[in-house]
């Protein structure tokens, strides 16, 4: 189990990454001792009351001499405020929060990263701390609305890893979405030596999901919902998995707390509404 | 060290370490927010709602932040009775936390069966009970027994004859005179009264023409419905002679106090504590800054004194 920490942290940088994105970094050692690919940290921001709930971010890099950063898509007013942030501004930060992980299996060697926008936040941290001695090739596939929804796709390029990219305007690599790219890439390799680790929009992650399955890729998602504590004791942000025996219904879960990465396997994906 | 006691005796055994508590469901069973706080300067835990067997809860999504608020219907997704007394109850007072905790059933017999598991000998380290009669996000029990004064009046006595610890019961704001249902629960057995449970609220995606919660309807909580609660609980301390506790919408020690100064002796805080883990404690050190500040020397000082 991960230690979980509350600090005031002080915000060293905000960087803008193209028009809509932004990326915040800020020093806190021990949370960066602790963070794994996949964990999350959730953020308030000020103490004027708005917005009233913490956000949650999933933990974008970790980098040397204990800063943290996260990558987060500029939407609302809350959003806004965070992206204005200075150097020096107090930001109060819980975390690393969530058990479900990023696992990567060191014997399928075909590591497929699809991202779906911001959805390629966490994919970086899981990028830079694959073991390079390992036989593992990552490939990003990376979709987005424009050519400005794909942020952080040179720092995948700096890894040298392969990155092929979807817009569905074709501003940016072939017009269409990131499963359409994935439907091509996954013709060409052995499921038994591929593995798939996602995170984006819920109706791709479906996509991704439903195309791993009669295939027997191991896919894992981290999912993300509307949540309250970030901690696992309001069960607001809670799931459908399958359950586990007949006898029950339904089988709800946080995705704070067992996830947010979970087996798509396990998911009871709905139907598009 | 404190310059005050801030402890409050609510009765029949249950002492709060101040008059700050951690409300039912917003704080879980305490023990998640273990390396962030030290569960036993909180004046007391009241955990989530239990029900006889574990419950699944509502379909999600089941939060959506609204302005000043937040909607949830959870539907009281518990491990059940046991699984908390079995798993969690000797972590939490190993933590040296003061336990109450919140029962919740779809009828009488539910009510009566936690009440008992909860009173029995592996519940000992129990300081109180809170009777939920007001979740307004479970089709059946619940809040049924919260707006009929004749269902409640019974379900309180019975409960009454099957526990000797404290019995606090917790009011439904979706009622149309909270003063008469607050003097039935009293008449039947009570020991103190918590005011207010959620406002029944909804929000919708109007783009897509559709509720944003998946049960449509849920409760709503936090600073936009604080001038709901303090009415409510100003009117339920009018009418009855057993502590009231003040529930609703608050964010910092003196919206605290304004409960105070209407006749509650202690307060719960719930939204609060998801936008601050450290809420409960940070809100009764505010209130004893006041006090100090003000010549007070408890709570008691200012309950009760408001002027007209």
């Amino acid at each position: 189990m991960t230690r979980k920490y509350q600090f005031e942290a002080l915000v060293a940088q905000t960087e803008l990454v193209g028009e809509a994105y932004c990326r915040l970094t800020w020093s806190a050692p021990e949370m960066a001792a602790e963070a794994r690919p996949g964990h999350f940290v959730t953020v308030r921001q000020n103490k004027s009351g708005f917005p009233l709930l913490r956000r949650p971010f999933s933990i974008h890099r970790v980098l040397d001499d204990g800063r943290l950063q996260i990558l987060f898509k500029v939407i609302g007013a809350g959003t806004r405020q965070l992206a204005e942030s200075k150097p020096g501004d107090a930001i109060d930060v819980v975390g690393p929060l969530g058990d479900g992980l990023f696992r990567v299996d060191e014997k399928r060697p075909n590591v497929l990263l699809v991202a779906g926008g911001i959805g390629v936040a966490p994919l970086l941290f899981l990028a830079e701390t694959m073991p390079a001695q390992t036989k593992l090739i990552p490939v990003l596939l990376f979709g987005g609305a424009t050519a400005r929804d794909l942020p952080a796709l040179d720092d995948f390029r700096n890894l040298g890893i392969e990155v092929r990219v979807r817009t569905e305007d074709g501003g940016a690599g072939r017009r269409g979405l990131v499963t359409d790219e994935l439907a091509d890439v996954l013709s060409g390799l052995d499921p038994a030596r591929t593995q798939l680790l996602a995170c984006g929009p819920m109706p791709m992650l479906r996509a991704a999901a439903g195309m791993c399955a009669p295939r027997g890729v191991p896919c894992q998602v981290s999912l993300e919902t509307v949540m309250a504590c970030g901690l696992g004791s309001c069960f607001g942000c809670a799931i459908e998995l399958q359950p586990d025996c007949a006898e029950a219904e339904v089988d709800y879960v946080r995705v704070c707390h067992e996830g947010p990465v979970f087996d798509a396997a396990r998911i009871r994906w709905n139907e598009e509404p | 060290m404190s310059p005050l006691d801030l402890t409050v005796d609510l009765g029949r055994g249950l002492r709060l370490r101040n008059p700050v508590m951690a409300a039912s469901g917003t704080f879980g069973y305490g023990l998640e927010y273990d390396d962030l706080v030290d569960l036993s300067q909180i004046g007391a835990i009241v955990v989530k709602g239990l029900s006889p067997q574990p419950r699944a809860g509502n379909a999600p999504p089941r939060i959506v932040e609204t302005a000043g608020g937040m909607l949830n219907s959870i539907g009281l997704q518990n491990p059940g009775v046991h699984a908390f007394l079995a798993e969690k109850l000797p972590r939490l007072l190993e933590r040296n936390a003061i336990v109450v905790a919140n029962v919740y059933g779809e009828q009488v017999e539910d009510y009566v069966y936690v009440v008992e598991q909860l009173s029995g000998p592996q519940a000992d380290g129990v300081s109180g009970l809170e009777i939920n009669v007001s979740c307004p996000n479970v089709k059946a029990g619940g809040i049924a027994f919260g707006v009929d004064a004749d269902l409640l009046g019974a379900l309180i006595a019975r409960l009454r004859q099957c526990t000797d610890k404290h019995l606090m019961v917790k009011l439904s704001p979706n009622v149309t005179d909270i003063a008469m249902l607050a003097r039935i629960a009293v008449q039947a057995g009570a020991d103190s009264l918590s005011a207010i449970n959620t406002l029944l609220g909804m929000a919708i995606d109007l783009e897509a023409r559709k509720p944003k919660l998946g049960n449509v309807t849920g409760g709503l909580s936090g600073p936009a419905i604080k001038p709901v609660a303090l009415r409510m609980a100003w009117q339920v301390a009018q009418a009855v002679d057993v502590p009231v506790i003040g529930v609703g919408g608050i964010m910092n020690g003196a919206d605290a106090l304004e409960f105070i100064c209407v006749g509650c002796r202690a307060v719960q805080v719930g939204t609060a504590n998801f936008q601050n883990p450290q809420a409960p404690i940070q809100i009764a050190r505010e209130m004893e800054s006041w006090l100090v500040s003000h010549g007070l020397a408890g709570v008691d000082g200012l309950e009760g004194t408001l002027n007209f």
